[in-house]
Protein backbone atom coordinates (compact mmCIF):
# COMPACT_ATOMS: atom_id res chain seq x y z
CA UNK A 1 0.00 0.00 0.00
CA UNK A 2 2.73 2.47 0.62
CA UNK A 3 4.19 1.89 -2.34
CA UNK A 4 1.35 2.43 -4.04
CA UNK A 5 0.92 5.51 -2.55
CA UNK A 6 4.03 7.09 -3.16
CA UNK A 7 3.39 6.36 -6.65
CA UNK A 8 0.13 8.91 -6.53
CA UNK A 9 2.55 11.53 -5.05
CA UNK A 10 4.78 10.97 -8.14
CA UNK A 11 1.99 11.03 -10.48
CA UNK A 12 0.51 14.40 -8.41
CA UNK A 13 4.07 15.68 -8.94
CA UNK A 14 3.80 14.97 -12.30
CA UNK A 15 1.67 17.45 -12.98
CA UNK A 16 4.51 20.17 -12.32
CA UNK A 17 6.85 18.74 -15.20
CA UNK A 18 5.43 21.11 -17.74
CA UNK A 19 6.49 24.04 -15.55
CA UNK A 20 9.75 23.08 -14.43
CA UNK A 21 10.79 22.12 -17.88
CA UNK A 22 9.73 25.66 -18.83
CA UNK A 23 11.58 27.27 -16.26
CA UNK A 24 14.70 25.20 -17.71
CA UNK A 25 13.73 26.31 -20.60
CA UNK A 26 13.52 30.02 -19.75
CA UNK A 27 17.18 29.58 -17.53
CA UNK A 28 18.61 28.75 -20.25
CA UNK A 29 17.65 32.45 -21.97
CA UNK A 30 20.65 33.69 -19.38
CA UNK A 31 23.12 31.75 -21.97
CA UNK A 32 21.89 33.32 -25.19
CA UNK A 33 24.55 35.81 -25.16
CA UNK A 34 26.95 33.40 -25.53
CA UNK A 35 24.83 31.45 -28.52
CA UNK A 36 24.86 33.67 -31.15
CA UNK A 37 25.68 33.04 -34.47
CA UNK A 38 26.30 36.76 -35.20
CA UNK A 39 30.24 36.17 -35.53
CA UNK A 40 29.48 34.16 -38.47
CA UNK A 41 27.47 36.68 -40.42
CA UNK A 42 28.09 39.48 -42.97
CA UNK A 43 26.00 42.10 -44.81
CA UNK A 44 24.22 39.26 -47.53
CA UNK A 45 21.68 39.89 -49.87
CA UNK A 46 20.67 37.08 -51.58
CA UNK A 47 18.17 37.12 -54.38
CA UNK A 48 15.18 36.50 -52.67
CA UNK A 49 11.69 35.05 -53.61
CA UNK A 50 8.61 36.06 -51.46
CA UNK A 51 6.36 33.21 -51.56
CA UNK A 52 2.40 34.31 -50.14
CA UNK A 53 -0.26 31.86 -50.60
CA UNK A 54 -3.31 33.25 -50.17
CA UNK A 55 -6.82 31.77 -50.66
CA UNK A 56 -9.72 34.92 -50.23
CA UNK A 57 -6.77 37.17 -48.77
CA UNK A 58 -8.06 40.27 -50.25
CA UNK A 59 -8.95 42.32 -46.92
CA UNK A 60 -5.05 41.78 -46.01
CA UNK A 61 -2.55 41.38 -49.25
CA UNK A 62 -2.26 44.86 -50.04
CA UNK A 63 -1.11 46.12 -46.99
CA UNK A 64 1.43 42.96 -46.58
CA UNK A 65 2.96 44.07 -50.30
CA UNK A 66 3.12 47.23 -49.77
CA UNK A 67 4.90 47.00 -46.43
CA UNK A 68 7.19 44.14 -48.28
CA UNK A 69 8.28 47.05 -50.81
CA UNK A 70 9.29 48.81 -47.98
CA UNK A 71 11.90 46.47 -47.09
CA UNK A 72 15.36 47.82 -46.00
CA UNK A 73 16.39 45.72 -48.49
CA UNK A 74 17.89 46.25 -52.66
CA UNK A 75 14.40 46.18 -54.71
CA UNK A 76 16.15 44.37 -57.68
CA UNK A 77 17.22 41.20 -55.40
CA UNK A 78 13.13 40.78 -53.88
CA UNK A 79 10.12 39.44 -55.75
CA UNK A 80 6.81 38.52 -54.52
CA UNK A 81 5.16 35.75 -55.89
CA UNK A 82 0.89 35.40 -54.32
CA UNK A 83 0.02 31.53 -54.87
CA UNK A 84 -3.61 32.81 -54.93
CA UNK A 85 -5.18 29.46 -54.86
CA UNK A 86 -8.52 29.78 -56.46
CA UNK A 87 -9.60 32.55 -54.75
CA UNK A 88 -12.80 33.56 -54.95
CA UNK A 89 -13.21 37.16 -53.44
CA UNK A 90 -10.99 40.14 -54.93
CA UNK A 91 -7.41 38.54 -53.92
CA UNK A 92 -6.85 38.46 -58.24
CA UNK A 93 -7.62 41.97 -58.27
CA UNK A 94 -5.88 43.37 -55.75
CA UNK A 95 -2.74 40.97 -56.64
CA UNK A 96 -3.27 42.75 -60.59
CA UNK A 97 -2.91 46.13 -59.04
CA UNK A 98 -0.11 45.64 -56.94
CA UNK A 99 1.90 43.94 -59.79
CA UNK A 100 0.48 46.95 -61.88
CA UNK A 101 1.81 49.34 -59.51
CA UNK A 102 5.44 47.45 -58.36
CA UNK A 103 6.33 46.26 -62.01
CA UNK A 104 8.62 43.05 -62.03
CA UNK A 105 8.27 42.72 -58.55
CA UNK A 106 4.72 41.21 -57.91
CA UNK A 107 3.96 38.37 -59.28
CA UNK A 108 0.68 36.45 -59.51
CA UNK A 109 0.52 32.56 -60.13
CA UNK A 110 -3.35 30.98 -59.63
CA UNK A 111 -4.49 27.77 -59.05
CA UNK A 112 -7.50 27.19 -60.64
CA UNK A 113 -8.32 24.95 -58.35
CA UNK A 114 -7.36 25.02 -55.12
CA UNK A 115 -8.88 24.24 -51.36
CA UNK A 116 -6.31 21.71 -50.88
CA UNK A 117 -4.16 23.46 -48.35
CA UNK A 118 -1.42 25.42 -47.66
CA UNK A 119 1.03 22.93 -48.73
CA UNK A 120 -0.07 22.14 -51.95
CA UNK A 121 -0.12 25.72 -52.78
CA UNK A 122 2.99 26.70 -51.48
CA UNK A 123 4.53 23.44 -53.55
CA UNK A 124 2.94 25.17 -56.93
CA UNK A 125 4.99 27.88 -56.22
CA UNK A 126 8.04 26.47 -55.62
CA UNK A 127 8.22 24.41 -58.51
CA UNK A 128 7.75 27.60 -60.47
CA UNK A 129 10.91 29.52 -58.11
CA UNK A 130 13.00 26.61 -58.03
CA UNK A 131 12.48 26.09 -61.93
CA UNK A 132 14.88 28.97 -62.91
CA UNK A 133 18.40 29.99 -61.16
CA UNK A 134 17.55 33.65 -60.31
CA UNK A 135 15.96 32.50 -56.45
CA UNK A 136 19.03 32.40 -53.95
CA UNK A 137 16.66 32.23 -51.57
CA UNK A 138 13.03 31.59 -50.43
CA UNK A 139 10.94 33.78 -47.93
CA UNK A 140 7.86 31.88 -46.86
CA UNK A 141 5.07 33.97 -45.51
CA UNK A 142 1.69 34.46 -44.35
CA UNK A 143 -0.66 36.77 -46.45
CA UNK A 144 -1.44 39.09 -43.13
CA UNK A 145 2.25 38.86 -41.86
CA UNK A 146 3.35 42.60 -41.49
CA UNK A 147 7.21 42.61 -41.81
CA UNK A 148 9.21 45.75 -40.29
CA UNK A 149 12.04 47.04 -42.49
CA UNK A 150 15.00 45.61 -41.32
CA UNK A 151 13.58 42.43 -40.63
CA UNK A 152 14.60 40.55 -43.78
CA UNK A 153 18.31 41.61 -43.98
CA UNK A 154 18.12 40.83 -39.94
CA UNK A 155 17.05 37.14 -41.20
CA UNK A 156 19.23 36.90 -44.49
CA UNK A 157 22.58 37.67 -43.19
CA UNK A 158 22.88 34.74 -41.47
CA UNK A 159 22.40 32.69 -44.85
CA UNK A 160 26.04 34.37 -45.09
CA UNK A 161 27.06 31.35 -43.08
CA UNK A 162 26.71 28.07 -45.40
CA UNK A 163 25.93 25.80 -42.53
CA UNK A 164 22.61 27.47 -42.03
CA UNK A 165 19.88 26.25 -43.91
CA UNK A 166 16.86 28.08 -42.45
CA UNK A 167 16.18 31.51 -40.36
CA UNK A 168 12.65 32.13 -38.50
CA UNK A 169 11.85 35.65 -37.00
CA UNK A 170 9.52 36.94 -33.90
CA UNK A 171 6.65 36.61 -34.63
CA UNK A 172 4.61 39.30 -32.41
CA UNK A 173 0.44 39.26 -31.85
CA UNK A 174 -0.06 42.52 -34.01
CA UNK A 175 -4.30 43.15 -34.21
CA UNK A 176 -5.16 46.52 -32.82
CA UNK A 177 -7.11 47.55 -30.87
CA UNK A 178 -7.52 43.47 -30.25
CA UNK A 179 -9.55 42.07 -27.40
CA UNK A 180 -8.84 40.04 -24.23
CA UNK A 181 -7.84 36.96 -26.19
CA UNK A 182 -5.28 38.63 -28.32
CA UNK A 183 -3.61 40.45 -25.35
CA UNK A 184 -3.97 36.19 -24.41
CA UNK A 185 -1.94 35.53 -27.86
CA UNK A 186 0.24 38.33 -27.68
CA UNK A 187 1.44 36.97 -23.94
CA UNK A 188 1.88 33.28 -25.01
CA UNK A 189 3.88 34.84 -28.48
CA UNK A 190 6.90 36.36 -25.54
CA UNK A 191 6.66 32.86 -24.10
CA UNK A 192 6.42 30.72 -26.96
CA UNK A 193 8.42 32.93 -29.75
CA UNK A 194 10.84 35.11 -28.06
CA UNK A 195 11.51 33.14 -24.78
CA UNK A 196 11.09 29.61 -26.22
CA UNK A 197 13.16 30.41 -29.56
CA UNK A 198 15.87 31.82 -27.42
CA UNK A 199 16.21 28.88 -25.32
CA UNK A 200 16.52 26.46 -28.35
CA UNK A 201 19.00 28.79 -30.09
CA UNK A 202 21.39 27.73 -27.04
CA UNK A 203 20.22 23.72 -27.75
CA UNK A 204 21.03 24.31 -31.69
CA UNK A 205 17.67 22.89 -32.11
CA UNK A 206 14.52 24.53 -33.16
CA UNK A 207 11.40 23.07 -33.38
CA UNK A 208 9.64 24.94 -35.95
CA UNK A 209 9.99 27.84 -38.47
CA UNK A 210 7.09 30.00 -37.67
CA UNK A 211 5.03 29.90 -40.63
CA UNK A 212 4.85 33.29 -41.24
CA UNK A 213 8.69 33.98 -41.35
CA UNK A 214 10.90 31.21 -42.77
CA UNK A 215 13.66 31.92 -44.61
CA UNK A 216 15.14 28.97 -46.55
CA UNK A 217 18.42 29.35 -49.02
CA UNK A 218 17.94 27.66 -51.89
CA UNK A 219 20.37 25.30 -50.82
CA UNK A 220 18.68 23.75 -48.35
CA UNK A 221 14.78 23.44 -49.88
CA UNK A 222 16.43 21.40 -53.03
CA UNK A 223 18.23 19.24 -50.12
CA UNK A 224 14.68 18.71 -48.59
CA UNK A 225 13.57 18.04 -51.46
CA UNK A 226 11.88 21.32 -52.79
CA UNK A 227 8.60 20.68 -52.00
CA UNK A 228 6.96 20.80 -48.38
CA UNK A 229 5.16 18.48 -46.73
CA UNK A 230 1.75 17.59 -47.88
CA UNK A 231 0.72 14.45 -45.40
CA UNK A 232 0.53 16.08 -41.99
CA UNK A 233 -1.10 19.38 -40.76
CA UNK A 234 2.44 20.34 -39.42
CA UNK A 235 4.12 20.80 -42.82
CA UNK A 236 6.59 23.87 -41.03
CA UNK A 237 7.52 21.99 -38.26
CA UNK A 238 8.25 18.85 -40.75
CA UNK A 239 10.48 21.89 -42.97
CA UNK A 240 12.24 22.55 -39.95
CA UNK A 241 13.11 19.05 -38.56
CA UNK A 242 13.76 18.00 -41.63
CA UNK A 243 16.68 20.54 -42.44
CA UNK A 244 17.88 19.47 -38.94
CA UNK A 245 17.86 16.23 -39.37
CA UNK A 246 20.40 16.78 -42.71
CA UNK A 247 23.05 18.68 -40.69
CA UNK A 248 21.73 22.09 -41.91
CA UNK A 249 21.45 24.72 -39.09
CA UNK A 250 18.59 26.09 -38.02
CA UNK A 251 18.55 30.28 -36.39
CA UNK A 252 16.20 31.88 -34.67
CA UNK A 253 16.87 36.10 -35.07
CA UNK A 254 14.93 37.48 -31.99
CA UNK A 255 15.63 41.05 -33.55
CA UNK A 256 13.80 40.74 -37.00
CA UNK A 257 10.20 41.21 -35.76
CA UNK A 258 7.05 40.69 -38.03
CA UNK A 259 3.47 41.07 -36.77
CA UNK A 260 0.73 38.87 -37.26
CA UNK A 261 -3.27 38.90 -36.93
CA UNK A 262 -3.67 36.60 -34.28
CA UNK A 263 -7.68 35.58 -34.10
CA UNK A 264 -10.03 37.09 -31.99
CA UNK A 265 -12.29 34.25 -30.84
CA UNK A 266 -12.19 31.27 -29.12
CA UNK A 267 -13.84 29.18 -32.19
CA UNK A 268 -11.28 30.62 -34.31
CA UNK A 269 -8.77 29.96 -31.93
CA UNK A 270 -9.81 26.58 -31.36
CA UNK A 271 -9.72 25.97 -35.01
CA UNK A 272 -6.24 27.44 -35.62
CA UNK A 273 -4.54 25.69 -32.48
CA UNK A 274 -6.26 22.51 -33.08
CA UNK A 275 -4.86 21.87 -36.54
CA UNK A 276 -1.23 23.02 -34.95
CA UNK A 277 -1.88 20.77 -32.01
CA UNK A 278 -2.84 18.01 -34.40
CA UNK A 279 -0.09 18.88 -36.72
CA UNK A 280 2.33 17.96 -33.64
CA UNK A 281 0.80 14.78 -31.94
CA UNK A 282 1.67 13.68 -36.40
CA UNK A 283 5.37 14.78 -36.03
CA UNK A 284 5.79 12.98 -33.06
CA UNK A 285 4.70 9.43 -34.21
CA UNK A 286 6.37 10.50 -37.41
CA UNK A 287 10.06 11.58 -35.96
CA UNK A 288 9.45 8.46 -32.90
CA UNK A 289 12.83 7.66 -33.90
CA UNK A 290 14.59 10.91 -33.38
CA UNK A 291 13.28 11.34 -29.74
CA UNK A 292 15.57 11.01 -26.76
CA UNK A 293 18.33 9.60 -29.10
CA UNK A 294 21.62 11.96 -28.60
CA UNK A 295 23.43 12.35 -32.29
CA UNK A 296 26.36 13.52 -33.51
CA UNK A 297 24.81 14.94 -36.77
CA UNK A 298 21.99 17.18 -35.18
CA UNK A 299 20.57 18.35 -31.46
CA UNK A 300 16.85 16.91 -32.22
CA UNK A 301 17.96 13.70 -29.98
CA UNK A 302 19.13 15.49 -27.14
CA UNK A 303 17.13 14.64 -24.01
CA UNK A 304 16.29 18.74 -23.57
CA UNK A 305 14.66 19.08 -26.43
CA UNK A 306 12.56 15.70 -25.72
CA UNK A 307 11.59 17.30 -22.70
CA UNK A 308 10.59 20.87 -24.46
CA UNK A 309 8.55 18.93 -26.73
CA UNK A 310 6.53 16.14 -25.00
CA UNK A 311 5.97 18.23 -21.35
CA UNK A 312 4.19 20.72 -23.83
CA UNK A 313 2.49 17.87 -25.79
CA UNK A 314 1.62 15.92 -22.73
CA UNK A 315 0.33 18.46 -20.57
CA UNK A 316 -3.19 17.65 -20.44
CA UNK A 317 -2.74 14.32 -19.35
CA UNK A 318 -0.48 14.88 -17.19
CA UNK A 319 -2.60 17.49 -15.82
CA UNK A 320 -5.18 14.93 -15.59
CA UNK A 321 -3.50 12.88 -13.77
CA UNK A 322 -2.15 14.81 -11.19
CA UNK A 323 -5.96 15.49 -10.42
CA UNK A 324 -6.92 12.00 -10.41
CA UNK A 325 -3.90 11.24 -8.07
CA UNK A 326 -4.74 13.41 -5.58
CA UNK A 327 -8.44 12.64 -5.71
CA UNK A 328 -7.40 9.04 -5.10
CA UNK A 329 -5.18 10.03 -2.25
CA UNK A 330 -8.15 12.26 -0.89
CA UNK A 331 -9.43 9.22 -0.40
CA UNK A 332 -6.70 7.06 1.00
CA UNK A 333 -4.42 8.68 3.02
CA UNK A 334 -5.97 12.76 3.75
CA UNK A 335 -2.68 13.85 5.23
CA UNK A 336 -0.31 12.66 2.42
CA UNK A 337 -2.80 14.22 -0.08
CA UNK A 338 -2.48 17.75 1.59
CA UNK A 339 1.10 17.51 1.15
CA UNK A 340 1.28 16.48 -2.35
CA UNK A 341 -0.98 19.06 -2.98
CA UNK A 342 0.92 21.50 -1.30
CA UNK A 343 3.98 20.60 -2.94
CA UNK A 344 2.65 20.71 -6.32
CA UNK A 345 1.08 23.98 -5.75
CA UNK A 346 4.27 25.59 -4.98
CA UNK A 347 5.95 24.29 -7.35
CA UNK A 348 3.70 25.94 -9.67
CA UNK A 349 3.27 28.87 -7.55
CA UNK A 350 7.78 29.57 -8.08
CA UNK A 351 7.64 28.82 -12.00
CA UNK A 352 4.76 30.79 -12.41
CA UNK A 353 6.47 33.83 -10.68
CA UNK A 354 9.71 32.71 -12.58
CA UNK A 355 8.46 33.00 -15.98
CA UNK A 356 5.61 35.62 -15.68
CA UNK A 357 8.34 38.04 -14.28
CA UNK A 358 11.21 36.91 -17.00
CA UNK A 359 8.84 36.99 -19.72
CA UNK A 360 7.81 39.88 -18.89
CA UNK A 361 11.03 41.76 -19.30
CA UNK A 362 12.07 39.68 -21.77
CA UNK A 363 9.94 42.57 -24.45
CA UNK A 364 9.08 45.06 -22.71
CA UNK A 365 7.17 46.99 -24.88
CA UNK A 366 4.87 43.79 -25.03
CA UNK A 367 4.74 42.76 -21.62
CA UNK A 368 3.36 46.54 -21.13
CA UNK A 369 0.17 45.75 -23.26
CA UNK A 370 -0.67 42.28 -21.96
CA UNK A 371 0.58 41.97 -18.49
CA UNK A 372 -3.22 41.56 -16.88
CA UNK A 373 -3.33 38.45 -19.03
CA UNK A 374 0.42 37.73 -18.30
CA UNK A 375 -0.83 37.77 -14.32
CA UNK A 376 -4.13 36.26 -15.21
CA UNK A 377 -2.91 33.27 -17.75
CA UNK A 378 -3.04 30.63 -15.10
CA UNK A 379 -6.67 31.54 -14.40
CA UNK A 380 -7.99 33.47 -11.04
CA UNK A 381 -8.66 29.92 -9.53
CA UNK A 382 -5.18 28.30 -9.95
CA UNK A 383 -4.33 32.17 -8.49
CA UNK A 384 -6.11 31.30 -5.67
CA UNK A 385 -5.08 27.89 -5.14
CA UNK A 386 -1.12 29.17 -5.45
CA UNK A 387 -1.72 31.15 -2.54
CA UNK A 388 -3.35 29.06 -0.96
CA UNK A 389 -1.14 26.53 -1.25
CA UNK A 390 2.02 29.11 -0.22
CA UNK A 391 0.04 30.98 2.31
CA UNK A 392 -2.58 29.00 4.21
CA UNK A 393 -2.39 31.24 7.50
CA UNK A 394 -3.90 34.69 5.90
CA UNK A 395 -6.04 32.80 3.57
CA UNK A 396 -7.98 30.56 6.18
CA UNK A 397 -8.12 33.82 7.99
CA UNK A 398 -9.84 35.56 4.96
CA UNK A 399 -12.10 32.71 4.58
CA UNK A 400 -13.32 32.41 8.18
CA UNK A 401 -14.65 36.25 8.06
CA UNK A 402 -15.66 35.67 4.82
CA UNK A 403 -17.67 33.04 5.50
CA UNK A 404 -18.66 33.92 9.14
CA UNK A 405 -20.24 36.98 7.47
CA UNK A 406 -22.82 35.19 5.23
CA UNK A 407 -23.17 32.52 7.76
CA UNK A 408 -21.64 29.52 6.24
CA UNK A 409 -18.77 28.89 8.31
CA UNK A 410 -18.41 25.17 9.79
CA UNK A 411 -21.22 24.28 7.84
CA UNK A 412 -21.44 20.47 7.56
CA UNK A 413 -19.17 19.16 4.84
CA UNK A 414 -17.77 22.62 2.74
CA UNK A 415 -14.06 22.10 4.39
CA UNK A 416 -14.00 18.64 2.55
CA UNK A 417 -15.91 19.84 -0.45
CA UNK A 418 -13.55 23.26 -0.64
CA UNK A 419 -10.13 20.69 -0.27
CA UNK A 420 -11.74 17.95 -3.13
CA UNK A 421 -12.63 21.12 -5.46
CA UNK A 422 -8.95 22.34 -4.98
CA UNK A 423 -7.16 18.67 -6.05
CA UNK A 424 -9.87 18.43 -8.94
CA UNK A 425 -9.40 21.94 -10.70
CA UNK A 426 -5.85 20.96 -11.97
CA UNK A 427 -7.83 18.56 -14.79
CA UNK A 428 -11.23 20.32 -13.91
CA UNK A 429 -10.09 23.57 -15.19
CA UNK A 430 -9.57 22.48 -18.64
CA UNK A 431 -13.68 21.79 -18.69
CA UNK A 432 -14.56 25.00 -17.54
CA UNK A 433 -12.20 26.44 -20.36
CA UNK A 434 -13.96 24.32 -22.53
CA UNK A 435 -17.11 25.50 -21.49
CA UNK A 436 -15.77 29.02 -22.64
CA UNK A 437 -15.43 27.71 -25.86
CA UNK A 438 -19.38 26.49 -25.73
CA UNK A 439 -20.46 29.47 -24.54
CA UNK A 440 -19.06 31.88 -27.01
CA UNK A 441 -21.62 32.83 -29.45
CA UNK A 442 -24.20 31.92 -27.19
CA UNK A 443 -26.62 34.10 -25.13
CA UNK A 444 -24.37 36.64 -22.55
CA UNK A 445 -21.49 34.70 -24.46
CA UNK A 446 -19.89 38.00 -24.90
CA UNK A 447 -19.04 38.52 -21.07
CA UNK A 448 -19.52 34.73 -20.17
CA UNK A 449 -17.14 33.37 -22.13
CA UNK A 450 -14.14 35.85 -21.28
CA UNK A 451 -14.95 35.00 -17.81
CA UNK A 452 -14.90 31.68 -17.81
CA UNK A 453 -11.37 31.89 -19.36
CA UNK A 454 -10.35 34.49 -16.70
CA UNK A 455 -11.33 31.66 -14.47
CA UNK A 456 -10.10 28.78 -15.80
CA UNK A 457 -7.10 30.23 -17.94
CA UNK A 458 -5.77 30.46 -20.67
CA UNK A 459 -3.31 27.81 -20.51
CA UNK A 460 -6.14 25.46 -19.84
CA UNK A 461 -7.46 26.37 -23.09
CA UNK A 462 -4.66 25.59 -25.13
CA UNK A 463 -4.24 22.32 -23.03
CA UNK A 464 -8.24 21.37 -23.87
CA UNK A 465 -7.49 21.88 -27.64
CA UNK A 466 -4.53 19.76 -27.18
CA UNK A 467 -6.65 17.23 -25.58
CA UNK A 468 -9.22 17.72 -28.40
CA UNK A 469 -6.41 16.97 -30.63
CA UNK A 470 -5.27 13.60 -29.28
CA UNK A 471 -9.24 12.50 -29.05
CA UNK A 472 -9.30 13.04 -32.67
CA UNK A 473 -5.92 11.57 -33.77
CA UNK A 474 -7.30 8.79 -31.89
CA UNK A 475 -10.41 8.14 -33.32
CA UNK A 476 -9.05 8.91 -36.81
CA UNK A 477 -10.38 11.88 -37.89
CA UNK A 478 -10.16 13.14 -41.45
CA UNK A 479 -7.52 15.74 -42.16
CA UNK A 480 -8.43 18.67 -43.19
CA UNK A 481 -7.14 22.22 -43.62
CA UNK A 482 -9.07 24.68 -41.82
CA UNK A 483 -8.10 28.06 -42.39
CA UNK A 484 -7.73 30.83 -40.38
CA UNK A 485 -9.79 33.79 -41.10
CA UNK A 486 -8.10 37.51 -41.48
CA UNK A 487 -9.35 40.28 -41.41
CA UNK A 488 -6.47 43.27 -41.78
CA UNK A 489 -6.37 44.16 -37.82
CA UNK A 490 -2.60 43.89 -37.73
CA UNK A 491 -2.18 47.99 -37.14
CA UNK A 492 1.66 48.58 -36.16
CA UNK A 493 3.74 51.59 -36.78
CA UNK A 494 6.52 49.71 -38.20
CA UNK B 1 24.48 51.96 -49.41
CA UNK B 2 28.31 50.88 -49.99
CA UNK B 3 29.97 47.64 -48.77
CA UNK B 4 31.99 49.70 -46.33
CA UNK B 5 28.50 51.36 -45.23
CA UNK B 6 26.78 47.76 -44.69
CA UNK B 7 29.67 46.08 -42.63
CA UNK B 8 29.52 49.08 -40.37
CA UNK B 9 25.57 49.12 -40.03
CA UNK B 10 26.36 45.01 -39.39
CA UNK B 11 28.59 45.75 -36.62
CA UNK B 12 26.28 48.87 -34.80
CA UNK B 13 23.01 46.34 -35.04
CA UNK B 14 25.20 43.23 -33.96
CA UNK B 15 26.70 44.95 -30.94
CA UNK B 16 22.87 46.51 -30.00
CA UNK B 17 21.89 42.75 -29.89
CA UNK B 18 24.20 41.75 -27.87
CA UNK B 19 23.98 44.24 -25.44
CA UNK B 20 20.06 43.42 -25.62
CA UNK B 21 20.94 39.64 -25.08
CA UNK B 22 23.84 40.62 -22.28
CA UNK B 23 20.95 42.27 -20.41
CA UNK B 24 18.34 39.11 -20.55
CA UNK B 25 20.63 37.06 -18.45
CA UNK B 26 20.42 40.28 -15.79
CA UNK B 27 17.09 39.88 -16.06
CA UNK B 28 17.12 36.29 -15.62
CA UNK B 29 18.90 37.20 -12.37
CA UNK B 30 16.07 39.69 -11.31
CA UNK B 31 13.26 37.02 -12.28
CA UNK B 32 14.94 34.47 -10.12
CA UNK B 33 14.88 37.58 -7.26
CA UNK B 34 11.36 37.91 -7.40
CA UNK B 35 11.54 33.89 -6.68
CA UNK B 36 13.49 34.12 -3.95
CA UNK B 37 11.65 36.59 -2.57
CA UNK B 38 8.34 34.65 -2.57
CA UNK B 39 10.13 31.74 -0.92
CA UNK B 40 11.02 34.59 2.08
CA UNK B 41 7.98 35.44 2.22
CA UNK B 42 6.70 32.22 2.66
CA UNK B 43 9.48 31.69 5.61
CA UNK B 44 8.39 34.67 7.13
CA UNK B 45 4.50 34.58 7.05
CA UNK B 46 4.68 30.87 8.26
Amino acid sequence: MIVWKWILVAAVMAGAIPLVVASYQFLLIGWHFRRLHYARCTPYFPRTAILIPAWNEAAVLGASIDRLMRLEYPGDRLRVFVIDDASTDDTPRVVAAKAAEYPGSVVHLRREVGGQGKAHTLNHGLARILADDWTQAVLIMDSDVIYEPPSLRLMTRHLADPEVGAVTAYIKEGSRPGNYLTRFIGYEYITAQAAARRSQNVLGAIACLAGGAQLHSRANLEAIGGQIDTGTLAEDTITTLRTELRGAKVVFEPHAVVWAEEPDTITGLWKQRLRWARGNVQVSLLFRRIWFRPNRGHRLGSISFGLFWFSLLLQPVLMIMASGSLITLFFIDKSLAWQAFHALWITNLLTYVFITSFALLIDPPAGRRVWREAVMFPGAISLIIMLAAIAPVPLRFLAYHGLSHVGAYGAGGLAGGVELFTYVWLGGSMLVAYLAKVAEGRFAGRFTSPLLIYLAGYGSLLCVVTFAAFVKQLRGADVKWDKTEKTGKVAISA
Amino acid sequence: MTPQEQQQQLETEVRQAVRYERGLAVKMLIALGAVALVVLLRLLVV
